[in-house]
């Protein structure tokens, strides 16, 4: 998906997505764990997100794609410690996506792109204790 | 007479004027290539400080490892890494710069300070990812930001 993005639209679309894709997984990953508090405010961090970026496709006049049906998620989520492991991999998956975009946004909404992109390594982190040096997209 | 001197005259005026303009055009065409050599040079200078700084905290943190063996395994994790940021950056560094962490006046190292480093860091380096006008460059240190900001998190449960 990230290779796709070329210019300020397609960066636009590709964290949408990434928003989307996000949502569906923590509502699969809150299924499998036995306190999902964690995994609901994270869905809540990113339905907030993706209604800004929503406001963001109306201020600047791009139709927004829509979210699909469902989405993959690796690994495949049947027990809590792989809903522990997919919701860290989604949110390096994100960290991946930002850093990848941060460059084609427009100026006025780089600032907030910015922190969400630390938001999602924070949050990486307190899933799986572990820092990487580079995130990559899955 | 008077009327191939004017005529003349007309010719070099043109010429003159042609000439001007074909310098302004090579005038702007110069500021314009000043301008890229001077945007790369700050780019350049800017990473430079980065790497200086990511040496400089490695430099602490192995100091602070020295003096309390217990942080060694997150503190070794945090200049591991940082080692890979530099490398990741080095392309970028002006020609023939080896940065290394200025002669400071030894100072006492504490785990919070680094702790705080790591966020700031993270944050310096995405507002540098924004400003630059390389989209790989940018790319990169917004990846290593996050990776600062998972080091915070990281040596914040050893200083809770």
């Amino acid at each position: 998906m990230s290779s796709l993005v070329t210019d300020e639209r397609t960066a636009l679309e590709d964290l949408l997505e990434s928003c989307y894709s996000a949502i569906y997984a923590y509502g699969v990953v809150a299924a499998y764990l036995s306190d999902p508090e964690d995994a609901l405010n994270a869905m809540a961090a990113f339905r907030i997100h993706r209604d800004q970026l929503l406001a963001t496709f109306d201020e600047l006049g791009y139709p927004a794609p829509a979210a699909s049906a469902a989405y993959s998620i690796t690994p495949q989520v049947l027990d809590e410690p792989n809903a522990r492991v997919a919701a860290a991999l989604l949110e390096e998956n994100a960290i991946a996506h930002w850093a990848n975009a941060l460059f084609y946004l427009p100026a006025q909404i780089k600032q907030r792109e910015c922190e969400f992109l630390q938001e999602c390594a924070i949050r990486s982190f307190s899933w799986s204790g572990i820092a990487k040096a580079f995130s990559s997209a899955s | 007479m008077s009327k191939s001197i004017a005529a003349t005259s007309l010719v070099l005026n043109r010429r003159t004027f042609l000439a001007g303009i074909s310098s302004t055009a090579v005038l702007v065409s110069s500021c314009s290539i000043s301008n890229d050599t001077s945007v790369v040079d700050t780019t350049a200078s800017e990473i430079e400080d980065i790497v200086k700084a990511k040496r400089e905290l490695i430099s602490d943190a192995t100091g602070l490892i020295a003096s309390d063996p217990n942080l060694s395994a997150q503190l070794q994790i945090v200049i591991d890494q940082s080692l890979l940021h530099i490398e990741s950056l080095t392309p970028y560094l002006p020609p023939g710069s080896s940065p290394s962490e200025s002669a400071m006046v030894p100072t006492a190292i504490s785990l919070p300070a680094i702790v705080t480093r790591c966020a700031v860091f993270s944050t310096n380096n995405l507002n540098t990812a924004s400003a630059n006008s390389d989209a790989e460059l940018s790319r990169i240190l917004a990846l290593i930001a996050g990776s600062e900001m998972q080091h915070h998190a990281l040596l914040s449960g050893l200083v809770a």
